[in-house]
């Protein structure tokens, strides 16, 4: 597959893509990672997220690419690696707590919303991340999805939101009351 | 103009929001803190979105089982495949020296010496693969010290360094030291051979050989190293002679009976045969 290929493949939510560039590039970015002291694991990880990023940059059209797409994915890497490296400094250095105790309302907050999500319907959160992660326009959803037309997907986005806010106020309500 | 607060919440938080009203938003927002703890917890909700989509791909692309370059098994084989080349290297220059003066000796009796030749361990270590290296280097090198007093001769360094002009008697001392992990056996095995031998030279150079499954035979030589390009891997494998003639050292290359003349040459060159009867008849003295 050429580059532009790829590009435009991935435009229209082919995830069939990104496998392609995850094997296609798998030794080239996971070296850049255990070259530098990362374990295979790390290396992964890196490149996964990194592939991740430049999916989503691709889908929000953030993306001129000026060079090849594995230049792309690499400087991603090295990013990505970088500032693992540093927050596992960072952790060695001086034992952070402060900040953790101060996150923790949020912390349980992300923790409500998290299993909220998890309780949404299968096409609702199909719905709500190809919304929100994906960048998809209605259209591109309803044709993903198999929906009669963009009307219909947005009506459905719209009743999955709701249910997904009401389910997280709930919640969020009852666990105040419990303190 | 989006007037439902839900939307508009939304929309800021999605980017969507036209900027001429971002502004308005964002003072708004400063005044009323029901309004922003309501953007705080959109923008969590959205993020978790975000996050719970990003999980997804994760594992989609953890699932996939990537054939990938060089780990483990793949390594072992790079390795064997170095290692392999490298026994190749001491079984050509062992057998070169040793069919030199025992032309006798069969090739079965060659192999098996050759492969006593190689230091017992064979492992990935790097140190073991250069010890090894040592015996390819040193080996020709013992022969010079016993023929030497007589020719000009090169001395071989470390880092595989031919140099043709000083004659260096390495102190054995230092080939005690250096061959520590080495069996001396394996050493000093082909040292009988050597001594008769007036005129031709077996090189302390080893070729780098590229290109293995091209049909053509090319060569590069830069006056130190020497590159062969091309199907080298013939039963009968190449040698290196060098032949002092007068006070300049020449390299030929013999190979499947054919003498090759080597000269410094910076871009890859055709090998040329030796024509002239007397060069092929003093070459073949051995």
């Amino acid at each position: 597959m050429k580059d532009n290929e790829i590009i435009e493949r991935i435009k229209v939510g082919d995830e069939r893509s990104l496998d392609y560039l995850y094997e296609k590039y798998y030794g080239m970015m996971t070296k850049l990672v255990m070259r530098n002291s990362g374990t295979e694991d790390e290396a992964k990880d890196v490149y996964q997220d990194a592939l991740i990023v430049f999916w989503q940059k691709v889908k929000n059209d953030q993306l001129v690419l000026t060079s090849k797409i594995s230049t792309y994915i690499y400087s991603i890497c090295q990013n990505l690696w970088r500032k693992e490296l540093d927050r596992k400094k960072r952790l060695s250095n001086e034992e952070s707590d402060g900040s953790q105790i101060m996150d923790f309302d949020k912390k349980e907050r992300i923790e409500i919303i998290n299993k909220s999500v998890q309780q949404l319907g299968d096409t609702c959160r199909k719905v709500l991340s190809y919304y929100y992660f994906d960048n998809m326009s209605m259209t591109e959803i309803a044709e993903k999805l198999g929906f009669a037309n963009a009307d219909t997907a947005k009506t459905k986005k719209y009743k999955c939101k709701k249910e997904l806010d009401n389910m997280i106020k709930s919640r969020y309500t009852a666990s105040d009351f419990m303190d | 103009m989006i007037t439902d607060k839900n939307e508009m919440i939304e929309a800021y938080l999605t980017n969507k929001l036209p900027q001429s009203e971002v502004a308005a938003f964002e003072a708004e927002l400063a005044k009323d803190p029901a309004l922003q703890s309501e953007v705080d917890l959109q923008k969590d909700i959205i993020n978790t979105l975000q996050d719970s989509r990003r999980l997804d791909l994760k594992n989609r692309l953890s699932a996939i089982e990537v054939k990938q370059g060089l780990t483990g098994t793949q390594k072992l084989g790079i390795a064997a495949i170095a290692l392999s080349s490298l026994l190749l290297l001491t079984f050509s220059l062992y057998e070169a020296t040793t069919e030199e003066a025992a032309l006798e000796t069969s090739p079965n009796e060659i192999s098996e010496n050759a492969i006593d030749v190689k230091p017992e361990p064979i492992s990935n270590d790097i140190s073991e693969i250069k010890t090894s290296e040592n015996i390819v280097i040193e080996t020709p090198v013992k022969k010079l010290t016993s023929a030497a007093e007589t020719k000009p001769t090169q001395e071989t360094t470390q880092n595989q360094k031919a140099n043709t002009n000083h004659l260096v008697i390495p102190n054995p001392i230092e080939f005690e030291a250096e061959g520590s992990g080495v069996e001396h056996d394996a050493l000093n095995a082909p040292k009988d051979h050597y001594g008769d031998n007036e005129k031709n030279e077996i090189r302390a150079i080893t070729p780098k050989i590229e290109n293995k499954d091209k049909k053509v035979r090319m060569y590069k030589y830069d006056g130190e190293n020497l590159t062969l390009i091309g199907d080298f891997n013939s039963a009968d494998p190449y040698h290196l002679i060098e032949s002092p003639k007068n006070s300049v050292t020449e390299l030929y290359l013999k190979f499947e009976n054919t003498f090759y003349a080597i000269r410094e040459t910076k871009k890859a060159t055709e090998l040329e045969e030796v024509t002239d009867a007397k060069t092929i008849a003093e070459l073949s003295k051995k």
